[in-house]
C-alpha cells in the first residue's frame, strides 16, 4: 500500500511538480510600491522609457517598442492584416478594435512645439484631437518629470520676439481656411465655426481618415505654437514631420502668414468648463456580474488591468506595471479576480470596494471612485488620491457606472 | 464634449460607414490574453479547462490542465522555462488544484485521493504564495484543508482574515466559513453573505454534521 502510494507521489511529482515546486521566477511576484524601490530616472531620454511613450508614440527619438508592449503598433498590424493569426481571429479582432489605431507621431516635434506647453500638457493633458477616442494619459508625473521629457523633446527653442512689422491679416487668414477645406479635419472651437468647402488637394481615403482623426482643435494652437514654427508647418507640412496626413495646401507665404495671424490673434470664447454628470440613482432590479464585466469590465478595464498568467506574463499597466506605474495587481479578468483586490500604497493587497477615506468622494467604494473621478477629470478638475479610469480614454457612460454602482450595492452578485 | 463641424461629423460618418476598422465595440478581449487565448494551443487549453472548472466539470478540468501543464514542461532545452512559460504552468496547476480539492481528490483512481488532495493542497499554498495571497486561492486553500478535521482550523483562520478584509472571493467561500464557525451569529452572516452573492441561493445550504 505505501509503497504504491510512495510510487503515486513520485510520479505526481514529476508531472507537476507535486510538493511545492519552486517557480521560475526567482523575486516574490509581489511588487508594489512598499515593497519595491522604484527608481524613476531623471534625465529626458530615461523618463520616456519609464513612462513608456513608444508604446503607442512613435517618432522624436523614442526606440520602437518590442512586439507585445506596442499597442498603436500591435493594432496597426491587425488593421492592416499583418498580424499572423487565423482569419476569423483576425476578422473579429479588427472589428473589435475601435481605440488607439491612430497616435500623433512625435516626429521632429521639436522643431514645432513649445517646450512649456508640452511640459504643461504632459502634467495635465487635456482633450486635444476632437476626432480621436482615446488622448494622452494622465500619467504619475511630476512638475521635474514633466521637464526633462518636455527638454528632450523641444532642446532648443528659440523664444521668438514678436515682430511688430507683421503685415499678415488675421480675417483673409480665415478666408484662406475657409477656402482651402480645413474644416474637413479640423475644429475651431471657441468662435463662429468655419465654413465647410471641399480639400483642394487630392488626398487618398486612408490619409483622410487619419487626418480626422487626428487633426487638433485649432483653439490650441497658440498654446503649442511659435509664428515662424507654425508659418513653416503650413507651408510645408511633410518636410516639418514626414508622414503626417496633414496635406501640404500650396499656400504662398503671404496666405500662411495671414491664417498664422488668424489663429494666434483671433478672439476666442473662454472654454466653457464641462459640467461633471450627476450620479444615477442605484438600480432596483437584480444587476448580475455578467451584465456588468460585459458593459464595464470586460469591455473597457480588462486591457490595462488583465490576467498575467494568461498573457506572458504582463497583465497590463494596471496590473504588473507600465506607463510609469508599478504593479497594483489589479486584475479585472473575472470575478474571482476582481474580488482578489490590489496593492495598496503600502504593497498590501486591499479589497477594490473599501470605501476612499477622504475627499469629494469619501466613502465611495475605491472601484465605482475611479470611474466617477474620470468625469471630474473631464470637467478640468481632479480627484485627490484616485486616479480617473479609464486612463486615457472617455469617461464611462453614467448609466454605465450606475450599473457597478448598483451591483455592489446589491452585494457584488457572481 | 467633442465639437465637430458638420462636415467633419459628415466625414466621420463616412468614414465610419466605408471602413471596416472602425464599427461599434464589442466586449473586447484585452489584447495581451486575446491573442495568446485564440492563437496559442497551451493557452487555449488552460482557459477550456478554466472553463470547465467554473462549470463544475471537474474530471475534464483535470484533464486539460494535466495535459497542459505536461505540454508547457519545467525544462526548455535543459534549462529552467522561461517566466512566461512559468506564469502559464502556474495557471495549469492552479485549476488542476482546484479540480482536486473540489473532487477532493478524486481526480483519478479513487483510493489516490487522498494523496491527490494533499498535493493539491500544497500546491495552492505555493500558488496563493506566489500571488501574494490570493484570495481566490486562499479560499480554495481552505476548501481544500477544510475536507480533513485536523485543517478545519487553518482553514476558519484563513476565511476570517478574507471576511474582516472583505476580500472573501465568492458565495461558497462565505458558506464554508459559515460551515466552520461555532458562532450562530456569524454562521448566519456567512449563509446571508452567501445568497448574496451566489448565483443559486438554494446552493447556501448548511450541511448537518456528519454530512458530506
Amino acid at each position: 500500500m505505501w509503497v504504491a502510494i510512495t510510487a503515486l507521489w513520485a510520479v505526481l511529482g514529476a508531472f507537476f511538480g507535486a510538493t511545492p515546486e519552486p517557480f521560475a521566477s526567482p523575486t516574490p511576484e509581489v511588487a508594489g510600491p512598499g515593497d519595491a524601490i522604484v527608481v524613476r530616472p531623471t534625465d529626458g531620454a530615461g523618463l520616456v522609457q519609464f513612462y513608456e511613450c513608444n508604446r503607442c508614440h512613435e517618432g522624436g527619438g523614442l526606440t520602437a517598442p518590442t512586439a507585445d508592449k506596442g499597442c498603436v503598433a500591435c493594432h496597426a498590424r491587425i488593421e492592416s492584416g499583418n498580424f499572423e493569426a487565423p482569419d476569423d481571429v483576425l476578422h473579429r479582432w479588427q472589428t473589435n478594435i475601435v481605440d488607439l489605431i491612430a497616435v500623433p507621431s512625435l516626429t521632429s516635434v521639436g522643431q514645432r512645439l513649445k517646450r512649456d506647453w508640452v511640459r504643461d500638457f504632459l502634467k495635465k493633458p487635456h482633450d486635444l484631437r476632437p476626432g480621436l477616442t482615446a488622448m494622452m494619459p494622465r500619467f504619475a508625473i511630476d512638475d521635474a518629470a514633466a521637464t526633462a521629457i518636455a527638454s528632450w523633446l523641444v532642446p532648443a527653442e528659440n523664444v521668438v520676439a514678436e515682430d511688430a512689422r507683421w503685415l499678415a491679416w488675421p480675417s483673409r487668414g480665415r478666408r484662406v481656411m475657409e477656402t482651402r477645406g480645413c474644416a474637413t479635419c479640423h475644429a475651431l472651437t471657441g468662435t463662429t465655426p468655419l465654413a465647410m468647402s471641399p480639400i483642394l488637394v487630392p488626398l487618398k481615403k486612408e490619409e483622410l481618415e487619419r487626418g480626422v482623426m487626428l487633426a487638433p482643435d485649432l483653439r490650441h494652437v497658440r498654446e503649442r505654437f511659435q509664428r515662424p514654427a507654425l508659418i513653416a508647418w503650413l507651408l510645408d507640412p511633410a518636410k516639418q514631420k514626414p508622414g503626417t496626413p496633414m496635406p501640404q495646401l500650396n499656400l504662398s507665404r503671404a496666405e500662411a502668414e495671414d491664417i498664422a495671424a488668424y489663429l494666434l490673434e483671433v478672439p476666442l470664447a473662454v472654454e466653457e468648463p464641462k459640467e461633471v454628470p450627476g450620479r444615477l440613482p442605484v438600480l432596483e432590479r437584480r444587476v448580475t456580474f455578467k451584465e456588468v464585466s460585459e458593459r464595464v469590465f470586460h469591455r473597457v478595464c480588462w486591457h490595462c488591468h488583465s490576467e498575467a498568467d494568461l498573457a506572458l506574463g504582463d497583465g497590463g499597466p494596471g496590473n504588473t506595471g507600465g506607463f510609469g506605474f508599478v504593479g497594483r495587481r489589479v486584475n479585472l479578468r473575472d470575478y474571482p479576480s476582481i474580488m482578489a483586490g490590489g496593492l495598496d500604497d503600502q504593497g498590501q493587497r486591499k479589497s477594490l470596494f473599501r470605501m476612499v477615506e477622504s475627499g469629494p468622494l469619501k466613502d465611495t467604494p475605491k472601484i465605482l471612485a475611479h470611474l466617477l473621478a474620470r468625469q471630474v477629470e473631464e470637467a478640468g478638475g481632479e480627484v485627490p488620491g484616485v486616479r480617473g479610469m479609464p486612463l486615457g480614454l472617455p469617461s464611462m457612460p453614467a448609466s454605465d457606472i450606475q450599473l457597478v454602482e448598483s451591483w455592489i450595492a446589491q452585494g457584488r452578485p457572481e | 464634449m467633442k465639437h465637430l463641424s458638420r462636415l467633419s461629423r459628415f466625414v466621420i460618418a463616412g468614414a465610419i460607414a466605408a471602413s471596416p476598422l472602425v464599427v461599434v465595440s464589442a466586449p473586447a478581449l484585452a489584447c495581451g490574453n486575446s491573442y495568446r487565448y485564440e492563437i496559442d494551443p497551451k493557452t487555449n487549453m488552460i482557459v477550456k479547462a478554466e472553463e470547465a472548472l467554473s462549470e463544475g466539470d471537474y474530471a475534464q478540468a483535470w484533464k486539460l490542465a494535466s495535459n497542459a501543464t505536461g505540454q508547457i514542461g519545467k525544462k526548455v532545452e535543459g534549462k529552467d522555462a522561461p517566466g512566461e512559460l512559468a506564469a502559464l504552468r502556474a495557471r495549469s496547476l492552479r485549476v488542476a488544484a482546484i479540480a482536486a480539492v473540489r473532487t477532493k481528490g478524486e481526480v483519478g483512481s479513487k483510493k489516490d485521493a487522498g494523496v491527490y488532495a494533499t498535493w493539491a493542497v500544497d500546491q495552492l499554498r505555493v500558488l496563493s504564495a506566489r500571488e501574494g495571497g490570493n484570495p481566490y486561492l486562499q479560499a480554495r486553500l481552505a476548501e481544500g484543508l477544510a475536507h480533513k478535521s485536523e485543517g478545519q482550523a487553518e482553514a476558519l483562520d484563513i476565511l476570517k482574515k478574507l471576511a474582516s478584509d472583505d476580500m472573501m472571493p465568492d458565495g461558497q467561500a462565505w458558506l464554508l466559513y459559515a460551515q466552520l464557525q461555532n458562532d450562530q451569529k456569524e454562521r448566519d452572516r456567512g449563509v446571508e453573505q452567501c445568497k448574496l452573492r451566489a448565483n443559486d441561493p438554494n446552493t447556501c445550504k448548511l450541511k448537518a454534521p456528519g454530512e458530506g
